[in-house]
Order: structure tokens, then sequence, then C-alpha cells
């Protein structure tokens, strides 16, 4: 996805980003031994092997050995720690890359983290939208809510929850299927059978439970209008008892599975009827309306 | 959002997924080409969650809900095929206790291979040790080589191991039922002092019981998916009504 630097910049922000994780990881872990350090390391940081990558480190005297069987970092170490790296690194978004983050961070050096890390994600977030990764849609809505939380804006955080949560209930994975069905391509009963249970990420309810105070029917109503998706499950008014329910602690599994079940039964009738009207019509192709009507 | 302890376990949109072939020829065929028939199995599916240092969690599902493909990933056995793991820390774990010693080697030259694998120097294990080898109840088996031991008994050893080394995470799974009656009492102490010391705790269990008595919070996790985190007690009941 990162289009703007080359090569050679792309290579020392990266060795910059796992320079600076890495002394600060060390730094906050003095007793840890090289070999106990994440493994996590090697695809996220590129660091191979962390024994080596310390040694490299120590014969730098960016880090050096402690007497608690560790390594901590050197004054000239602690310099190379950019902190803003190391938020980056904290807030473990696996769809941003770093390179991303740092041309971002460019373009935006007065303002914060948050500012450049908006971006990055309202970017890959339209971009998802866009390619149908629809688990990631409601991953990247989770996050712009935890990076909202961050800077306190708590409305926008409320929104973005709220928003992670329609996008999960809205049975879009189940579109293809739905369309194959009208095309004939699928049977009915494989569509119906293929639907499975939904439930409500605990990240995104924690969240939910955070701002409950901000939500109300026309703030769903809100998030529903300003995101169109061509099926959905869920009316703003079920959505909001769902969240209500939720939060509440009143949320019974069975009740709301059979809600769901029903909804996309009367979805797929819907289906079939916007089909079989549009197969009436030549010339003219219908795409089912999501149960709204 | 507060920050008491550090998180020392995170899972980002963790998803893993298994390529089922039919007979070894289409495994072979995967290795040499891109498009194979191959069935995909999602064994975790978009999982997220943080624990912190020192948190006692419960972890429950039914048998194929992914529980031990999530603690193999913990434990770095496994690798989640999308999304992000990270661990902090010296994880001792009991997924297969028995498993993983070299058959000819003694008792005691396992302790050794198996600490040193999980990076304790030699000193630290000279210090270890005589508890190690108290608590396994081997007496002088110690010294024999692994492939006489009875299965109970390398379950003992392995425990004694893990529970032994001060881990900074200790990952749980089913293993308390190992040995006898008194062993199986003398584990749960341990455990229990393993708690005390502040170590964060991860149990795999199917008994609710067993798990309110060690653990403060419980992950309900359902065919890949988490579909409960919070209290264990809350998790305990939302876990039982699903087999209703």
């Amino acid at each position: 996805m990162s289009t703007f630097i080359n090569g050679s910049k792309k290579k020392r922000c990266r060795d910059a980003y796992s320079r600076s994780v890495f002394i600060d990881f060390v730094e906050r872990h003095q007793h840890l031994a090289a070999v106990n350090y994440p493994d996590s390391f090697e695809t996220e940081l590129d660091i191979v092997n962390n024994v080596t990558f310390a040694k490299g480190l120590a014969r730098r005297r960016l880090i050096q050995r402690n007497e608690l069987g560790g390594y901590s970092a050197t004054r000239e170490g602690r310099k190379q720690i950019d902190p803003e790296y190391v938020a980056f690194y904290r807030f473990c978004s696996p769809y941003v890359d770093v390179c991303d983050f740092e041309q971002e961070r460019e373009q935006h050096r007065e303002e914060s983290f948050c500012a450049a890390m908006w971006s990055v994600l309202l970017r890959e977030l339209h971009r998802r939208m866009q390619k149908g990764d629809f688990p990631a849609v409601c991953n990247l809505h989770r996050d712009i809510a935890r990076l909202y939380e961050l800077e306190q804006c708590n409305e926008q955080a409320a929104y973005h929850f709220v928003a992670a949560l329609y996008i999960h209930y809205s049975g879009l994975p189940y579109y293809k299927d739905l369309l194959l069905m009208l095309r004939g391509a699928k049977k009915e009963s494989t569509v119906r059978d293929s639907f499975g249970a939904i439930y409500a990420p605990p990240m995104i309810v924690d969240g939910l439970k955070r701002h409950m105070d901000r939500i109300t029917l026309d703030f769903v109503r809100e998030v529903f209008h300003r995101n169109p998706l061509v099926i959905n499950l869920c009316s703003p008014e079920m959505l909001f008892e769902l969240i209500q329910a939720l939060c509440g602690g009143t949320y019974d599994d069975k009740v709301w599975q059979g809600k769901l079940r029903a909804a996309f039964g009367a979805l797929m009738e819907n289906a079939k009827k916007t089909g079989a009207a549009a197969k009436a019509v030549p010339g003219r192709r219908k795409e089912p309306d999501g149960g709204k009507s | 959002m507060t920050e008491e302890h550090e998180v020392v376990i995170q899972f980002r949109n963790v998803t893993k997924t298994f390529d089922l072939f039919k007979n070894d020829k289409q495994r072979l065929k995967s290795l040499l080409f891109r498009n194979t028939n191959a069935r995909k199995k999602v064994a975790i599916d978009n999982l997220s969650f943080d624990i912190r240092q020192g948190e006692a969690v419960a972890i429950l599902g039914k048998n194929g809900a992914g529980k031990s493909t999530m603690l193999k990933m913990i434990s770095g056995v496994t690798f989640p095929t999308v999304g992000s793991v990270r661990v902090t820390g010296r994880v001792s774990a009991l997924l297969e206790v028995s498993g993983g010693f070299d058959p000819e080697l003694s008792g005691r030259e396992n302790i050794y291979f198996r600490g040193e694998l999980l990076g304790i120097s030699r000193d630290e294990l000279k210090e270890m040790e005589p508890d190690i080898v108290a608590f396994s109840e081997l007496g002088s088996y110690i010294d024999m080589p692994i492939r006489t031991y009875s299965s109970g008994m390398k379950s003992k050893l392995g425990f004694s191991i893990n529970a032994n080394i001060r881990p900074d995470i200790i990952i749980v799974d089913e293993a308390l039922s190992v040995g006898d009656k008194d062993f199986r009492a003398k584990c749960r102490r341990r455990i229990t002092e393993i708690l005390n010391s502040g170590v964060t705790f991860l149990f795999v269990t199917h008994s609710t019981a067993e798990a309110k008595n060690f653990c403060k919070r419980g992950l309900v996790i359902r065919e890949g998916k988490l579909v409960f985190d919070g209290d264990i007690k809350d998790a305990a009941a939302f876990y039982e009504k699903m087999h209703v």
C-alpha cells in the first residue's frame, strides 16, 4: 500500500522503527533475557533473531548488559527511541504499515500521533470497504474508535463503536450468496443453511459500554444514514435494542440468534421477490434492497 | 483507558486457517502450485483481546472451538494466518505435559534440556533443580531415561518443570488432571502459589467450577470466535447456557 517513499527511504523508516521499538522494549523489560523477547518482533519489526539483533545494538553501544541478566538502554540508545513509533507499535493495528504512518506524519508535522493515524486508518477503511473486506472494515471502525478515546473525543468514539457493530451485524458476508441464489447458482436451502450465528465482539461491546450514555436511537439512525449498505439484517430499532441488551447485561444469546435468523429469512424472501421482479422487466437488473422495504 | 498493568498478551484481529488436504498428493501439489482445491478450516476467526500482567483468565469452549490453537499461538508453537499475536515474557506452557522430552535423556537431563530451551541459564537451573525433583516425586527414577517412565510419571515431571521455572506467563491446558489424587491436589496448591506471585495465568478447562476457583476473568470461545469476555461468573453462566 505504501507508494510514496522509495526503497531506501522505506528501509530507513523500517530500521528506525525496529530500533525504536526494540530499545524501548529492552528498557522496559530489563530482567528479560533476549531469548525471551517476543517472537512477534520477527514478523512485525523484521527482526530475524532477537538475540543477534540485541548483540548488534550492544556493539553499537545503544544497549548494554545489566546485572539482571538482560539488557538496558544506554543514553545514546534512549535518544533513538521515537515515542510516536512506540505509540504506533502499541496501538497495534495490523492493517497499517509503518511507512504509511511515516508518510502521514510528514504531512501532519505539527499535529499529534492520532491525527496521522486517523488519516491512515480512514484511508484504509475506505479501501477495504471498496474491496468488500467487511471484517476488516469492522475492525478498522473499532481501531478508529480506540484512537478517538485516546484523544478524549467520546462522541466520535461512540459513533465508530456503533458503526463497527452495525457492520458486524449487517450480514454483508452473505450478500454474495444471495446474489448467487438469485442467479440460480446456489440452492435456496444451501444459502439458508450457510447462515451461522453472529456474536458481538467483546472489544466492541466494552467500547459501547463506556459510551452508553451517548447512544440513543437517533444516534444509531445517524450511523445507518451515513453508512448505507446493500443489505442489512438489522433495522436501527433492532440494533439499538441489541446495544441496550449487550450493555445492560440482558442479552440472551438464544433469543438474539433466533431474531437474526428470522431477519435473514426475511432478507432471503425479499431478495427472491426483487429477483422475480427484475426478471419480469427485460434488460433491467435489480439487486436486493436488504429487507429495508 | 486505564493502564494499571502492562499488556502481556495481545491478540489483534487474529485468524488462523488450516488447509485440509484429501491426500498426500494434494498436499504436494499445494507446495508446487498456488491454486489447489484444499478445503479451508477456520480455527480462529478474527480474535481480539488483551491480557494484562497478573491476570488469571479461564478459556472456556467446547471441543474444536479453537482453544488449543489459541494457546499454541501464545506459546509460539504455531502462528496466525492474519493478524498479530504479541506475547511478552517467559511462557511456560503445560499444553501436553508429557510431550517435549528427549526419551534417551534422564529426567534430570530433561530438566536442563527444557529449561535451556526456555532461556534459563544453567546457574538458575541448578538452583531450581532440587525443587523440581522434589515436586515431581520421582525419587531415584529421576536419573533413569525418560523412555522407561510411565505416562503418569512423564506428566508429573512435565508439570514440575513448568510450575517451578518461575515463568511470567503460565498456560495450563486441562493439565491439572495429571497423576494421582494427591498429586493433583499438590498441583492445585502450586498453581495458587504461582497466582499469588503475580504471574499471568491462562487456564483452559471444561469445568466451570475449577475455572471459578482459579480465575477472575473468563473468555468463551465458540467456533473460533470470541463470544464472551468478562467476569468469570458471567462467563461460566454464558458457557453453561451454550450447552442448554
